[in-house]
């Protein structure tokens, strides 16, 4: 399990500063939640964590985000095994052009995980896994436990072979969460992950959320509270780029220390 | 207010519908027209053979041209699919700056805009510096030179439609940019690609300028990349400049012809384009 810790973390865009010094130790193995309202820098705090804000043209960001104390925005870092250890939910979920197994299996093909790594994400996804030493095997098996993991397996194990594309929203948002825990994730980021959903995926992506929290630290953007307080262990606030105030959730919710906080919770602050 | 408002609505329709009308048209008449004053050549003879007529010794068959251009275009585009897929490939933001991409995409329109017969005399140049005559391969190669742009700047108009999210997907996931360009642009852009390949490939058989000087012209059937070889749009050229009934009618068989080889090919990219979508993300 790796830990996540965040140092002074600035972001500029076009030269605006948009994150204005983050200072953040995530606990492992729960539910953290950055809320805020729109344009506070969720999102932007979120996708510096695995350095998808470099796919945007002109990004700066100074400042710390390491894995283990080791710093992602070193010029030396190995920003592929790091993206690795982290499963990115977008707020719409996309599909890759492939099959609904190809999708799952996409991060171990591209990895090129053998059948002993491949049995290993396996057994660390499920105790007592099936293994097996031929990888075509492994994968197929790895696949089913993801599905399984994800929610979706019962929905998709007759058509597996049939486009990705082809699913319903709901069961997108869920494959791209498979699609994440095969490759081995140890974090799984989730940009507003339900913000598309129909009340009932919501429901199952969250249910999801909470089963997997004791094996994986989950970092997600909400805008809507009730779901915070529905899911989070760990609650992060943020206002105008600024971390105003972050802490356990019952002392978030039920007690904040900054006058920003309360008022933001109470419904004043928009 | 709310009567101008409707008039306004309509009035645009009615422009639309009008524009419309005059493209059906227009194909309609071409078609119409060419089958009209080419019916009475068109024979088994003509497409399959090289006979000569027994009264006038004129060609009867066109089965050169019809070889020699589906060679020549042929040819032209698998050759220029290999420059240009890699080529819109590399002028993504993964790749270079966003300067360097203005900059070749300007000098991209640049050649599109270049009359072919500009082409013609680049590659009959060419020829002449290799002491080589006109040949397939001179065709082919100032062909592939001509579809490069076209296929190029459809491909990358193709590929920039992909949404970002797919890339981030990738990306989110470890993957390289060469495996999130191989695996994930590319098979979601390989529907519209076919479509590129498919407006190079309309462009490339029908162009007479750039194959007059290159590819020569032939009675026979092109038996080496390096011999001389005909092909329709020159064909119908000759044929036009020839007096007497039969070879009139033959130009226009052959213009025929030429037209049917292109709605063929349309509708084959199509069915292709069809087939290919089935996994890409709408």
């Amino acid at each position: 399990m790796s830990h996540l810790s965040i140092k002074d973390l600035h972001v500029y865009y076009e030269g605006v500063e948009t994150l204005k010094g983050i200072d953040l130790e995530i606990p492992d193995k729960s539910i953290v939640a950055i809320i805020g309202p729109s344009g506070c820098g969720k999102t932007t705090l979120l996708r510096s964590i695995n350095r998808l804000l470099e796919l945007s043209s002109d990004v700066k960001v100074t400042g710390r985000v390491e894995i283990d104390g080791e710093n992602i925005y070193d010029p030396k870092a190995d920003l592929i095994s790091l993206r690795k250890k982290m499963g990115f939910l977008s707020q719409r979920p996309f599909p890759l052009p492939c099959s609904i197994f190809d999708n799952v299996a996409y991060g171990p093909n591209i990895h090129r995980m053998d059948a002993e790594a491949i049995n290993a994400v396996a057994l660390s996804l499920e105790a007592g896994s099936k293994v097996s030493q031929n990888r075509k095997e492994a994968l197929a098996n790895l696949v089913e436990i993801c599905l399984k993991k994800a929610g979706l397996w019962e929905e998709v194990k007759e058509r597996l072979s049939s486009p990705a594309s082809r699913l319903s929203i709901g069961q997108q948002q869920r494959l791209s969460l498979a699609r994440a825990l095969a490759v081995g994730a140890e974090m799984i980021l989730g940009d507003e992950p339900t913000s598309a959903l129909d009340p009932i995926s919501t429901k199952q992506i969250e249910e999801q959320f909470k089963a997997l929290s004791s094996q994986y630290t989950i970092v997600m953007v909400t805008h809507i509270l009730r779901q915070a307080r529905r899911l989070a262990d760990y609650v992060v606030f943020m206002y105008l780029g600024e971390l105003i105030e972050h802490g356990p959730a019952a002392q978030i919710f039920n007690s904040p220390q900054k006058e920003m906080t309360r008022a933001y919770i109470k419904g004043d602050l928009s | 207010m709310l009567t101008w408002r409707k008039f306004v609505e309509k009035f645009w329709l009615g422009v639309m519908i009008a524009m419309l009308s005059v493209a059906i048209i227009s194909v309609l008449g071409i078609i119409g027209i060419v089958l009209w004053r080419g019916f009475g050549a068109l024979s088994f003879e003509m497409f399959f053979s090289l006979k000569f007529s027994p009264v006038t010794g004129e060609p009867v068959g066109i089965a050169n041209s019809i070889i020699g251009s589906a060679y020549l275009a042929g040819g032209g585009v698998i050759l220029a699919c290999f420059i240009s897929i890699p080529l819109a490939l590399v002028l993504q933001r993964e790749y270079l700056s966003e300067k360097v991409i203005t900059a070749v995409t300007i000098i991209l329109d640049v050649l599109w805009g270049i009359p072919s017969i500009v082409y013609g005399a680049i590659g009959y140049l060419i020829l002449m510096s290799c002491h080589q005559r006109a040949s397939l391969l001179g065709g082919i190669v100032t062909l592939a030179l001509l579809s490069v742009p076209i296929m190029t700047r459809a491909a990358m108009n193709v590929i920039s439609l992909v949404p970002v999210q797919l890339r981030e997907t990738s990306y989110g996931l470890g993957a390289t940019r060469w495996e999130t360009i191989s695996r994930v642009i590319f098979k979601q852009a390989l529907p519209g690609m076919a479509t590129a390949i498919m407006l190079a490939f309309g462009r490339a058989i029908g162009d007479t300028a750039a194959v007059l000087f290159t590819a020569g012209y032939s009675d026979k059937l092109p038996r080496s990349i390096m011999e001389g070889a005909a092909s329709l749009p020159i064909t119908i050229y000759y044929k036009l400049m020839m007096p007497g009934q039969l070879a009139q009618r033959q130009a226009y068989a052959a213009s025929f012809v030429l037209i049917l080889i292109v709605l063929i090919v349309s509708a084959i990219s199509r069915t292709i384009s069809n087939r290919l979508s089935k996994y890409t993300v709408k």
